[in-house]
């Protein structure tokens, strides 16, 4: 049996894939969309387990919208996925399989072949990447203790597990979720010692008036934020951010030393206060998840202000890969609106490209967006213009600070390579194993690529882009043979 | 980190899983990491080099270090994994 063939295939199911599947399927295209959890929406619309009741709660992240859109895509046989994971995508070959047997050969009409977990494989004639964010981390001493997590970690034990994970918690680091964070843990329950914001109170100030002008439904959520933080008494502490968690092993987190940062985020020495907390949440805004595109080989930059590898893209959304398109915070962290409306984009683009639509048509439509496109990229460039990642947070990563916690690397052994002869990101992940654990990278590359940057006086483009092999996901072995096909 | 189940939210039907050989009431609709955060338990998973327990980091399925053997098939992502009645689960320790 010959696995089936899709027209797009769009691998993702928040708000972008979801834009994205449902433009192209109006469009009368054969679409498949692909989510790895069990229900569709991403980390934007997760819904409450649906054992779980919570008859008071409002719908706050637009639950209703969400079933809307998802009955418009089975309007549209958007046929779905979910549960799903894709472990490896290759180009070029035909998969054959059924009797215990599975073979591959040369295809001449050079489909994507994708390689699924639970076992499967489809084809696909064009891709659509919407594998959106997760939060980014810059390590500093105590870390890696528990009781250390990212905001949207706590976030979503919070909201989706209904589970408090701290009595006292301080949240640092960068962009709009800490503040959303915290104003949760303190109406929760929680006593939240402080907001640790590098930034200074005033930054990107110039960019708001435009930016937020027609945003009224963000300016009232933020402000129902900080109303949340002003009531339950949470100060927000400008120029601050986290040195060093306190604990062991075995206690988990006990405390926190905190200190002032100067313009360019470095720590100023002599600052340092101790607060006694049970739960440290540090991220420095969000990290989009390339490790598909990555292992397609698509063209990365390196975006300063994220600090972090974004896949590059036209203004049709395809990257420099023919066929493949990217859209949502993948792309770079733009929000909700604006990832549905780069999966518009993405959309008609590929119905373009499978000559469903004329140049003409499908450039009209795309130019029906661009107002809105140009509104909410103007949110974006102000939200990662007040909070860019500075050089100076990375200082606060001495020697025995783990980099790549799969894989046990510090930092001190990371300089060391570096004096070794390591001068870029494969040279040191040859010496040191550096992104090659379990979660191959998502967490270190980024942070090293700094790092060696830094140590080697190269820029970051001399250091490369991080590499990543299938499978991209942990997979079972038993899950790699495809047994039969479903 | 003290956790709490936060009474507001109405969980589902109750049952109980066995945590390193301790019997632990877990709720229909909670993964395996809520359970075990419920009940104060502080580390999950060893990773391969050093002393650097992990417990719960980026509770979305992401950083791999909330690993848990489950039934005694190794490295469940517990962030990722609904409890189930009877289910037998282990921590590295």
């Amino acid at each position: 049996m010959t696995a089936k063939l899709y027209d797009i295939v769009v691998i993702g199911g928040g708000p972008a894939g979801i834009a994205a599947a449902a433009e192209a399927a109006a469009g009368r295209a054969g679409v498949l969309l692909i989510d790895a959890s069990e229900s569709l929406g991403g980390h934007y619309y997760k819904p409450l387990p649906d054992a779980f009741a919570e008859p008071s709660r409002p719908d706050n992240n637009g639950l209703k919208a969400l079933q809307a859109r998802v009955e418009l895509l089975s309007r549209h046989n958007v046929e779905l996925l979910i549960n799903t994971k894709v472990w490896g995508i290759f180009q070029g070959t035909e998969t054959t399989f059924g009797g215990g047997e599975t073979t591959v050969t040369a295809n001449e009409n050079n489909t994507f072949t994708l390689y699924l977990d639970p076992s499967n494989a489809i084809e696909a004639r064009i891709l659509i990447i919407a594998t959106g964010v997760y939060d980014r981390s810059i390590p500093f001493p105590g870390w890696t203790l528990p009781g250390v997590m990212t905001p949207g970690g706590a976030q979503m034990l919070i909201k989706k597990q209904g589970l408090l994970p701290a009595k006292r918690a301080i949240v640092a680091g960068t962009g709009p979720l800490q503040i959303a964070v915290a104003a949760t843990l303190a109406s929760e329950g929680a006593e939240v010692i402080s907001i640790l914001d590098p930034s200074a109170a005033t930054d990107g100030l110039f960019l708001v008036p435009a930016a937020m002008w027609g945003q009224w439904n963000r300016v009232g959520e933020s402000a129902g934020y900080l109303f949340s933080l002003l009531r339950h008494r949470v100060p927000m502490l400008f120029r601050y951010t986290i040195f060093r968690a306190i604990g062991t092993p075995e206690t988990g987190v006990q405390g926190a030393v905190i200190g002032r940062v100067d313009a360019n985020g470095y720590p100023i020495r002599g600052t340092e206060q101790s607060l006694e907390v049970d739960l440290i949440c540090s991220a420095y805004g969000f990290a989009p998840s390339i490790a598909l595109t990555l292992h397609l080989g698509c063209a990365h930059e390196f975006d300063p202000r994220l600090c972090t590898y974004v896949p590059g893209h036209d203004e049709r959304m395809q990257t420099d890969l023919h066929g493949v398109f990217v859209a949502g915070d993948v792309t770079g962290v733009g929000g909700k609106p604006l990832a549905e409306l780069q999966g518009q984009v993405a959309g008609i683009s590929a119905l373009e490209t499978l000559g469903v639509l004329s140049g003409e048509d499908a450039d009209t439509r795309r130019r029906k967006l661009q107002p809105a496109l140009k509104r909410e990229n103007r949110f974006a460039n102000m939200i990662w213009h007040r909070w860019q990642i500075k050089q100076g947070f990375f200082d606060l990563i001495d020697d025995d600070t783990l980099l790549c916690r799969c894989e046990g690397v510090t930092a001190g052994q990371l300089r060391q390579s570096c004096a070794d002869g390591a001068h870029n990101l494969f040279s040191a992940k040859l010496r040191t194993r550096l992104g090659m654990g379990i979660c191959q990278g998502r967490y270190c590359t980024a942070n090293a690529a700094m790092l060696l940057a830094q140590e080697t006086n190269r820029s970051i483009t001399e250091i490369g882009t991080p590499s990543i092999r299938p499978p991209i996901v942990p997979v079972r072995a038993k899950d790699l043979f495809i047994t039969d096909y479903a | 980190m003290n956790s709490m189940r936060l009474p507001k939210y109405e969980r589902g039907t109750p049952f109980e899983i066995e945590v390193d050989g301790k019997m632990l009431v877990a709720y229909e609709g909670e993964t395996v990491a809520t359970t075990l955060l419920a009940a104060g338990i502080q580390t999950f998973h060893h990773p391969s080099q050093g002393n650097n327990p992990s417990r719960l980091y980026c509770g979305m399925g992401v950083c791999m270090q909330c690993l848990v053997t489950v039934n005694g098939i190794p490295s469940y992502q517990a962030c990722k994994t609904l409890a189930r009645p009877g289910m037998k689960v282990e921590t590295d320790r």
